[in-house]
C-alpha cells in the first residue's frame, strides 16, 4: 500500500515538474502610478512567494515571472492590487488610495479630531485593535507601556484602578494624575466603569501643544478616551459578540516563611540573647528562654509543655500538632470571565452603537470579587445638512466585595499572612490538638485573645462574617449638537451629566467577649457618596483652504464645568442578628455624618492652526480659567502655547524611495494646575464635629493664603515623526523638557508652632494647619522614541514589531525649605524621589548588633570621614543615589499573522528603579515573637565572626528593620503583560456559515515576570516605591471568541 | 426660512450656556466649617471653640498607644515600677523604656504635637476672644481659661522632654510661643528649665483669679487651675505654695466613699472629679480607649497588669484599693495581678479623670512634710486614707524623709493608672529606677539623670526649626 502512495506521488512530482519546464519564464515590466502620477516605492511580489521587486523613482518596475503567475502590488496607504501575469509583457497598475494610510488616521485632540499628519504637538495614539486580547478591567490598564506614559498597576482587586504619570511627576504635593476626558468631556466617575470593548481609541496628550486647551487641568497630561461611534453600513448593521472565560492567581510568588518549627526555636534564640544581652550567664540565659518561649508565644503548637531544650533544639518527645498555613487559607483560585454583545450599524444620515456587557472576576484575596453590568447607546445623526444631534449615554452597575487589601489595617488579609506565624491555630484546639467543638460538632474560630498582635481577631470569621459590599453606580448622558453654517464653520454644543454613586455597606460582627458584648458591639455602617458632575462645552471651529495650499483652522471655546460631592454615612450599634444589618436593626446609632463639597471651573479657549502645502505647519492655542478655590483676584490663569513643524520630507525628500515621511515639530507652552485637597485656600476655617457629649465643638482646620494662585508648568517638546520603507518602519522620537513654576506647596512649620492641628481625623487624613503656598520650582526632561516595523509582509505571512522606551529625569529646582518626607528629602537640585536614609554597614562579626554609617565630625563641624554604630539614632542620613524612578522603561511588541493564525506578544519592563521594601522588613524583625518571619531570618548571627547581613535574632528593638538601605531593592523587571494566540476563521469557511469574523484565541497576561531582586514579590509596587502589603497583580489565563455577524 | 432657523438655534444655545462667571464660582461656600468672625461673636460660639480644644486633647492620636491625651499618662504609668506589659502588646515598648530612645519614635512625635497643637489653638482663640464685642468680663474668664489650658500643656512637655528639675533649671527646656501660627511665628529655641517654669507658673497665676467653678467638669474650672499650679509648684519644690493651692483646689470636692470608689473610675458624675474629659456612646474611640489595656472584664487588649511587688505595697486587708488588685491565678508570676479600678461600660463610653481631689491632699501631705510640718501632713495624710481605709491610723513616721516616702508610696497606691506618678515622681526626685526580679518579664534599670528619663525632640522639629539643632538633642 505504502509503495503505491510512494509512486504516484513521485509521477505526479514529475509531471509538475515538466509542467513547470513548459512554463517559461519572461521578463516583463510596467509603470505603477496614481491619480496624481508614478508611485515609486511600490513592492511588487509574486503571490505564494518572496520574489519581487519595488518601483523606482519614475514608478518603473521589471520582473522576471511566467505566465500564471499572480503579482501582488502593495504601498502602504493604497488598496493592494493583483493582476495575471498573461501573454502580454507590461503591466501598468493603476493604484488608488486607502484611507487607514498611517498619517490619514484621525486622532482624538483636543476639543477637535485631526489627522495625524496634522498634529504638531505630542500626541502617541493607542488604538483598541492593538490592545488586542489584554484582559483588563479598568480601561487605563490598556495604556501601560504606551511612550511617555509610567504607570503601575499595584493591585490585585479587579475594578482598582492603575496609577499613572505622563512624563514624570509634575507636581510636588497638587495633583498629579492625568487629566481623563471621555467623549470630549472630563471624567469624574471611577474608571473602573467604561466597559473596554466600547473604546475605540486612546489618545495620550504630553506636551503644550496638545494640552494647552485643557489650560488648568491639563499640567499632567490628557488621556482622551473615545468610545465607538456607529458606522454607516448602508441599512443592515454588525453584531459583534466576545466573550472569554479565565482563571486568575497572583502573578508573582509571595516570601517564602519559616515553618512552625522554625518559629519556635528563632523565638527561644532571640529570648537566650536577650538575657545574655542583660548580663546572665549562658546557661541561665538558655533555661530562661527554654521556660519561657512558649508563654512569650501565648500559643503551644506542640504536645508538651515546654518543647525546646536548653540548647534550642526541639525535644525528641516533643510533637507539632499542627501547622497553620495562613497563604492558603486566604487565598482563592480566581476566575474571570466576561460577555459583551454590540450592534452598530447605520446609513448616511443616522449611525447607531449599542453596547451591553457583563464581567465577573476575582482577585486572589479570599472572597474578593467584582461583578460589573454595563449598557451603552451612542447615536448620531444628521437631522438636517446644516444640524446634527448626537447622544452618548451609558449606565455602569458594579458590585464588589472588596476586602482590604493593602495597608496595615485588621482587614488586609495579605498584612495578616505577613504578620501571623503558623504556629496559631485558625480553630480552636486543645492542648493534644484535637479541635474544640462546639455544641453541634463543628469547629470554632479561634479568635486569639491571648495574643498581643491581632488579637481578637479571626481573618476566616472576619471575611466571611464582616459583610463588606460596595456597589458603584455610574450614569452618564451626553448629548450634543452641531450646527453647520457652512462648509467652513460650524458650532457645537456639548452637555455631560455624570453621576456617580458609591454605597458602602459594613457590617462588623463582633465576635469576642461574652453574648452581651458580641451583640452590644457589633456595628453596621452604611455609607452612601454621590459625586455629581456636569459640563458645558460650546465651541465654534472654522476651517477653510486658501489657494489649494493655505489651510486655516481656528477654534473658539467655551467651558463651564460643577463638581458636586456629597458623603452621608450612619452607623449603628448593638445586633442581636448578625445578618440583618439594616440599620433600624440596631439599637444604638452611634454615628450620623456627611460633608458636601464643591467645586467649579469657567474657562474660554482657542486655538488657531495654519499650514502650508503642508510642509510648514503653525499652531497656536490660549485658554483663560477660573477656578473657585481660589480668592476671586487671584481666580484666573491665563495659558498658551505655540508650535510649528516642518515635513522634511516634503521640503527636500519628496520621491525618495528610503524615506517616505520625516517631520520636524516643536511646541513650547504653559498649562495649569489648581488640583489641591483643600477646597477654599482663601479662608481660615474652624472646622464643625469636635465635640464632647452634646456640647458642640469646633477647632481650626484650615489656613487662608488669599494670594494663592495656579501653579505653571512650562512645557517644551522637540520631535520628529518618520516613515521609511515603505512605511514599514515607522515612528517618532521626542525630548521633552518641562519646569514648574510656582509649585503648590503645603507648608507645614515645625510642630513646636502647632502645625499638626487636630491632627488626623478618622480617615486618617491629616488636618495639619499649614499654609498653601506658591514656592518652588521642579523640572522634568526626558526622551521618547517609539518605533514600529512590518518587518515581513505577504500573502501569507505578516510579521511586525513595535518598540517604545521612555526616561524621566525629575529634578527639584527651588523649595521654600529643606522637608524630610519619609524616605525622601525635597531639597533643591535633587530628584524628589530620591531615597533618603541611613545607610547600612552591615552586621558587627564579634557583637551580632545591626550596624549603620555615621559622620565622623571634627571640632569645626567638617566631616572627616565615616564610622559605624550600632546606634541607629546616632547614624547620619544619606542621599543613597537610588532612586523610586528608572532609568528608562517601555514596552516591546510583536506579532506574527500567518494564514488566519495570529501571536502576539507583549513584553513591560523598566530599569533603574528602586524600591523601599518594607514588607520585607517587617518579616525580617519580628517586633513581637510569633509574628510571621522570612526564611532569610535562619542566616541570623549566632556566634562571633560570623559574617552574614542578619543580626543576632533578639526580642530586643535593635532598629534592624528601621529605615535603611539594607531595605532598598532594585526593582527592574520584564513583564510579559501579554500573549496570545488567535485564529481567524477563513473567507470561505465565514462565507459558508454566513458570518463576517470569528476569532479564537488564548491569551495569558502578566504570566511571566523576570525581577532582579529575589526578596521582593512583586516588582510593581508604588509610584514611590514603597511597599505596603499588597495584594498585587493578577496573572490571568482566558479563553474567548469574537463573533461578528 | 431654513437659515431663520439656524440663526435662532445659535442665538439659543449662545444665550442658555452663557452665564456670569463670577456669580457661577462664587456659589460653592464651605458647608462644614465656619469662620473667625461667626465663632468669636456669641458666646456659644466660644463655648464651642474651648470645647473643641478640649476635644483635641480628649482625641489626638497616632496609633492605639497613643490615642488621646490619657495615652500621656498610663504610657508613662508603665514606665514605672507598678503597671507593667508582661506580653508584646500595644504600650510595651514605653514598659522597656524604647519610647526614650528615638526622635523618629512615634509617642515623642505625638506628645510633642499634642501639646504643642492645643497650645496654639489656645493662643489663636486668646486673640479671636481679646478682639470680639464680648462683654468684658466674659472676654477676661475666657482668656484666663485659655491661658491655663496653655499652661498645662507645657507643663506636660517639660515633663517628658526636659530633664528633672533637681538636675537644674538653667538645662535646656522647651520652645515657648507667644504668637500663633497663622502670624508665620518663627519656631523658637528651647530656652531653659527655668524659663519654662516662669511662663507656666506667672500664666497660672494670672488666670486663676479670673477663673470660676461654674464650668462643665471638662473645661478647665477655678480649682483645676489651682490644682494644677499645686502640681507644678511640687515639681519645683516651692513647698509653701504647693501646699497653699493644694488646699484652695480641694475646696467644694468630697473624697470618694468605699463604695463609690468600687464602681469603676468611669464616670464624670464623681463628686471627688475635678476635671475629666467624657465619653459618649459615639464619641468612644473603640479598641484604642484607656478601658481595653487595664480593664481585664471587658474585651480588649487587656494587656496591662499589676506587678506583684506593688501589689505587696497594700498591707492593709481592710483598705479598699486592696481589693481592687485581684489575682488572675496565674501561676506565672509576671501575670500573678490584674486591677478592677477601672471598669468599661456596656456601650464603652467610659470617662476618664485627669485630676481628682485625693491628689491635692496627697500634695498638701507632701509639702507639708517637706517644710518639716510632720503633724501637719499626717493629718491631711489620714483624712484621704480614712476614706479608703476604716482601719486607718495618723502615720508612725518618725522622721521627714520617712514620712515622705511613705507619702510617695500613697500616691502610687492611690493615683495609680491615673497620672503616671510612678515615673513622673521617680523623675521629679531624680531617683533612679531599678525594676527587676522575678515579678518583671522586662527589667529595666537607669541611674538617675540618665539621659533615657528624657524623650528626644522629634526629627521633624530639629529638621524645621532653625534654633534647634542635633546639638540641643537630648
Amino acid at each position: 500500500m505504502n509503495l503505491h502512495l510512494k509512486n504516484v506521488i513521485c509521477v505526479l512530482f514529475f509531471f509538475s515538474f515538466m509542467l513547470n519546464i513548459n512554463a517559461q519564464e519572461k521578463k516583463i515590466i510596467g509603470v505603477v502610478s496614481d491619480s496624481a502620477g508614478p508611485l515609486p516605492g511600490v513592492s511588487i511580489v509574486i503571490k505564494g512567494t518572496v520574489k519581487g521587486t519595488e518601483t523606482d523613482f519614475d514608478g518603473n518596475y521589471t520582473m522576471n515571472v511566467k505566465t500564471g503567475d499572480v503579482l501582488v502590488y502593495m504601498f502602504l496607504g493604497y488598496a493592494k492590487v493583483e493582476k495575471v501575469v498573461g501573454e502580454s509583457s507590461t503591466i501598468n497598475v493603476a493604484m488608488k488610495e486607502d484611507a487607514n494610510i498611517l498619517d490619514e488616521v484621525v486622532v482624538s485632540v483636543a476639543y477637535a479630531a485631526k489627522k495625524k499628519k496634522d498634529i504638531i504637538g505630542a500626541v502617541s495614539v493607542v488604538s483598541a485593535k492593538e490592545v488586542g486580547d489584554l484582559k483588563v478591567t479598568t480601561v487605563t490598564e490598556a495604556l501601560q507601556g504606551t511612550s511617555g506614559l509610567s504607570m503601575v498597576n499595584a493591585s490585585g482587586q479587579p475594578g482598582a484602578s492603575p496609577t499613572i504619570r505622563i512624563r514624570g511627576v509634575g507636581s510636588l504635593q497638587g495633583n498629579v494624575d492625568p487629566l481623563i476626558i471621555v467623549d470630549g468631556a472630563q471624567f469624574a466617575g471611577n474608571l473602573n466603569s467604561i466597559n473596554f470593548n466600547d473604546v475605540e481609541s486612546y489618545s495620550v496628550l504630553k506636551d503644550a501643544d496638545a494640552v494647552s486647551l485643557y489650560g488648568n487641568r491639563g499640567a499632567n497630561g490628557v488621556i482622551i478616551i473615545k468610545t465607538k461611534s456607529g458606522v454607516n453600513t448602508n441599512g443592515e448593521g454588525i453584531i459583534e459578540i466576545n466573550t472569554s472565560y479565565g482563571f486568575s492567581d497572583k502573578a508573582t510568588d509571595d516570601y517564602s516563611y519559616l515553618s512552625a518549627e522554625q518559629i519556635v526555636t528563632t523565638s527561644w534564640q532571640a529570648i537566650r540573647n536577650e538575657r545574655l544581652d542583660q548580663g546572665d550567664a549562658a546557661e541561665q540565659a538558655a533555661i530562661f528562654a527554654s521556660s519561657n518561649v512558649m508563654t512569650d508565644l501565648a500559643v503551644n503548637p506542640y504536645s508538651i509543655n515546654e518543647p525546646v531544650d536548653t540548647n534550642g533544639k526541639i525535644k525528641s518527645n516533643a510533637r507539632l500538632l499542627y501547622e497553620t498555613n495562613y497563604y492558603d487559607i486566604l487565598t482563592q483560585k480566581a476566575t474571570r470571565q466576561d460577555v459583551s454583545l454590540v450592534l452598530r450599524g447605520g446609513n448616511e444620515k443616522t449611525r447607531y452603537f449599542v453596547s451591553g456587557a457583563f464581567l465577573d472576576s476575582e482577585g486572589f484575596s479570599l472572597n474578593s470579587k467584582f461583578r460589573r453590568y454595563n449598557g451603552r447607546v451612542n447615536l448620531s445623526s444628521d437631522v438636517k445638512s446644516w444640524l446634527s444631534v448626537g447622544a452618548n449615554a451609558f449606565v455602569t452597575i458594579s458590585e464588589s466585595n472588596v476586602p482590604t487589601q493593602s495597608g496595615s489595617t485588621y482587614a488586609n488579609n495579605i498584612q495578616y499572612v505577613r504578620s501571623v506565624s503558623s504556629i496559631y491555630p485558625l480553630y480552636k484546639r486543645n492542648a493534644d490538638g484535637s479541635f474544640i467543638s462546639d455544641n453541634n460538632g463543628n469547629k470554632q474560630y479561634d479568635f486569639a485573645e491571648q495574643r498581643g498582635f491581632f488579637g481578637n481577631y479571626n481573618p476566616l470569621a472576619e471575611t466571611y462574617g464582616s459583610v463588606k459590599l460596595y456597589e458603584r453606580n455610574t450614569f452618564n448622558f451626553s448629548p450634543y449638537l452641531t450646527v453647520k453654517f457652512n462648509d467652513k464653520i460650524n458650532l457645537k454644543s456639548q452637555f455631560n451629566y455624570t453621576n456617580y454613586l458609591y454605597e458602602g455597606n459594613l457590617f462588623n460582627n463582633h465576635f469576642v467577649g461574652t453574648p452581651k458584648e458580641q451583640v452590644d458591639n457589633r456595628y453596621s455602617t452604611k455609607e452612601r457618596n454621590t459625586t455629581k458632575t456636569w459640563n458645558v462645552i460650546n465651541t465654534l471651529s472654522y476651517k477653510n483652504t486658501f489657494d489649494e495650499k493655505h489651510t486655516l483652522t481656528g477654534l473658539l471655546g467655551q467651558e463651564m464645568y460643577d463638581n458636586t460631592y456629597n458623603r452621608v454615612s450612619a452607623t449603628s450599634t448593638g445586633y442581636a442578628f448578625a445578618n440583618l444589618p439594616e440599620l433600624d436593626n440596631g439599637v444604638l446609632p452611634t454615628g450620623a455624618s456627611s460633608i458636601t463639597e464643591k467645586n467649579r471651573l469657567y474657562s474660554f479657549f482657542g486655538r488657531l492652526d495654519y499650514n502650508f502645502d503642508e510642509k510648514y505647519y503653525f499652531g497656536t492655542g490660549v485658554r483663560r480659567d477660573a477656578s473657585s478655590i481660589f480668592a476671586k483676584e487671584n481666580r484666573w490663569g491665563t495659558f498658551w502655547s505655540v508650535a510649528a513643524g516642518w515635513s522634511i520630507y516634503d521640503e527636500f525628500l519628496k520621491g525618495n524611495g528610503l524615506v517616505n515621511s520625516l517631520k520636524l515639530r516643536a511646541s513650547y507652552g504653559t498649562v495649569g494646575n489648581q488640583n489641591i485637597n483643600q477646597q477654599f485656600t482663601f479662608l481660615d476655617q474652624n472646622g464643625l464635629g469636635f465635640n464632647i457629649l452634646a456640647n458642640p465643638g469646633l477647632v481650626p482646620t484650615a489656613i487662608a493664603n488669599p494670594d494663592l494662585k495656579w501653579e505653571t508648568h512650562n512645557k517644551l517638546n522637540i520631535g520628529v515623526d518618520f516613515a521609511f520603507f515603505n512605511s514599514k518602519v515607522y515612528g517618532s522620537l521626542e525630548y521633552y523638557d518641562n519646569r514648574v513654576t510656582d509649585l503648590l506647596y503645603f507648608d507645614v512649620p515645625a510642630p513646636s508652632t502647632g502645625s499638626e492641628g487636630a491632627g488626623i481625623d478618622g480617615n486618617n487624613e491629616s488636618r495639619a494647619l499649614g499654609k498653601w503656598r506658591n514656592f518652588g520650582e521642579m523640572s522634568n526632561k526626558g526622551f521618547e522614541f517609539n518605533v514600529n516595523s512590518v518587518n515581513v509582509e505577504n500573502d501569507k505571512f505578516r510579521w511586525t514589531s513595535s518598540f517604545a522606551i521612555s526616561t524621566n529625569q525629575n529634578r527639584i529646582e527651588d523649595i521654600k525649605q529643606i522637608e524630610n518626607r519619609g524616605s525622601f528629602r525635597w531639597e533643591a537640585g535633587r530628584d524628589r524621589y530620591e531615597f533618603y536614609m541611613r545607610e547600612w554597614a552591615g552586621v558587627n562579626p564579634t557583637t551580632g548588633a545591626p550596624e549603620w554609617y555615621k559622620d565622623v565630625v571634627d571640632t569645626s563641624g567638617k566631616v572627616t570621614g565615616r564610622e559605624k554604630t550600632s546606634t541607629y539614632s546616632e547614624a547620619t542620613r544619606y542621599y543613597t543615589g537610588k532612586s523610586a524612578l528608572p532609568d528608562f522603561e517601555g514596552r516591546l511588541g510583536t506579532k506574527f499573522e500567518y494564514n488566519g493564525i495570529d501571536l502576539t506578544l507583549n513584553f513591560n519592563y523598566k530599569f533603574g528603579n528602586y524600591i523601599y521594601n518594607t514588607d520585607f522588613s517587617s518579616l525580617m524583625k519580628a517586633r513581637n515573637l510569633g509574628e510571621q518571619s522570612s526564611s532569610e531570618t535562619l542566616k541570623a548571627w549566632q556566634k562571633e565572626g560570623d559574617i552574614t547581613d542578619v543580626p543576632k535574632l533578639t526580642t530586643e528593638a535593635d532598629d534592624f528593620n528601621s529605615r535603611s538601605t539594607r531595605w532598598l531593592q532594585r526593582g527592574d523587571f520584564i513583564r510579559l503583560k501579554n500573549i496570545s494566540l488567535g485564529y481567524n476563521l477563513n473567507q470561505e469557511m465565514l462565507d459558508k456559515l454566513k458570518i463576517r469574523k470569528l476569532r479564537v484565541y488564548l491569551s495569558a497576561d502578566n504570566y511571566w515576570t523576570w525581577k532582579r531582586e529575589n526578596n521582593l514579590d512583586d516588582p510593581e509596587q508604588a509610584f514611590n516605591g514603597i511597599t505596603d502589603n499588597r495584594s498585587t497583580v493578577l496573572k490571568t489565563l482566558s479563553l474567548g471568541v469574537n463573533i461578528s455577524l | 426660512m431654513k437659515n431663520i432657523l439656524k440663526y435662532t438655534l445659535i442665538g439659543a444655545l449662545l444665550i442658555g450656556f452663557t452665564s456670569c462667571s463670577n456669580e457661577f464660582l462664587d456659589e460653592p461656600v464651605p458647608t462644614g466649617s465656619v469662620s473667625d468672625k461667626v465663632t468669636y461673636t456669641t458666646e456659644s460660639g466660644v463655648d464651642a471653640a474651648l470645647t473643641g480644644m478640649f476635644a483635641v486633647l480628649r482625641d489626638y492620636r497616632a496609633s492605639h498607644d497613643t490615642w488621646g491625651g490619657k495615652a500621656y499618662y498610663l504610657g508613662a504609668d508603665v514606665m514605672g515600677t507598678d503597671l507593667m506589659v508582661p506580653g508584646f502588646n500595644w504600650y510595651i515598648f514605653e514598659h522597656r523604656w524604647d519610647v526614650t530612645e528615638n526622635s523618629n519614635g512615634r509617642r515623642a512625635n505625638w506628645a510633642w504635637e499634642l501639646f504643642y497643637s492645643v497650645a496654639n489653638i489656645s493662643r489663636t482663640h486668646v486673640i479671636g476672644v481679646t478682639s470680639s464685642t464680648l462683654p468684658e468680663d466674659k472676654k477676661k474668664a475666657y482668656i484666663s481659661e485659655l491661658k491655663a489650658v496653655e499652661a498645662y500643656c507645657y507643663f506636660n512637655l517639660v515633663r517628658y522632654y526636659s530633664g528633672s528639675y533637681l538636675l537644674g533649671d538653667s538645662k535646656p527646656g522647651i520652645p515657648l510661643y507667644t504668637a500663633t501660627i497663622n502670624s508665620d511665628v518663627k519656631p523658637t529655641g528651647r530656652g531653659t528649665i527655668k524659663e519654662t517654669y516662669d511662663r507656666i507658673i506667672t500664666q497660672l497665676e494670672e488666670a486663676v483669679p479670673n477663673m470660676s467653678n461654674s464650668l462643665s467638669k471638662y473645661r478647665f474650672n477655678k480649682s483645676v487651675a489651682e490644682g494644677l499650679l499645686a502640681r507644678v509648684y511640687l515639681e519645683v519644690g516651692n513647698w509653701a505654695k504647693a501646699a497653699e493651692y493644694a488646699a484652695k483646689a480641694k475646696r467644694g470636692y468630697t473624697l470618694m466613699d468605699t463604695k463609690t470608689y468600687t464602681q469603676g473610675f468611669n464616670t464624670i458624675n464623681n463628686d471627688e472629679w475635678m476635671w475629666a474629659l467624657p465619653f459618649n456612646a459615639s464619641q468612644q474611640p473603640g479598641a484604642p480607649r484607656f478601658f481595653s489595656f487595664i480593664d481585664h472584664n471587658t474585651s480588649g487588649y487587656n494587656d496591662i497588669y499589676v506587678s506583684k511587688d506593688f501589689q505587696a505595697l497594700f498591707t492593709s486587708d481592710t483598705d479598699i484599693r486592696k481589693s481592687l488588685i485581684v489575682s488572675t491565678g496565674s501561676t506565672n508570676s509576671t501575670t500573678s495581678f490584674v486591677t478592677e479600678k477601672f471598669r468599661d461600660l456596656a456601650d464603652r463610653s467610659g470617662d476618664l479623670v485627669f485630676m481628682r481631689a485625693s491628689e491635692m491632699y496627697l500634695i498638701e501631705a507632701e509639702a507639708k512634710a517637706e517644710m518639716n510640718d510632720l503633724p501637719g501632713a499626717k493629718n491631711v495624710l489620714l483624712e484621704l486614707l480614712k476614706s479608703r481605709d476604716t482601719a486607718a491610723a495618723l502615720s508612725s513616721a518618725a522622721t521627714k524623709e520617712a514620712l515622705v516616702d511613705e507619702i510617695l508610696i500613697e500616691r502610687r497606691k492611690e493615683l495609680y493608672g491615673e497620672l503616671g506618678v510612678s515615673w513622673f515622681d521617680l523623675k521629679r526626685r531624680n531617683q533612679a529606677i531599678s525594676r527587676k526580679g522575678e515579678a518583671h518579664r522586662w527589667p529595666v534599670e537607669f541611674e538617675a539623670g540618665n539621659a533615657r528619663w528624657n524623650f528626644k525632640i522629634p526629627q521633624a522639629e530639629i529638621d524645621k526649626n532653625p534654633n534647634i539643632s542635633e546639638a540641643d538633642q537630648n
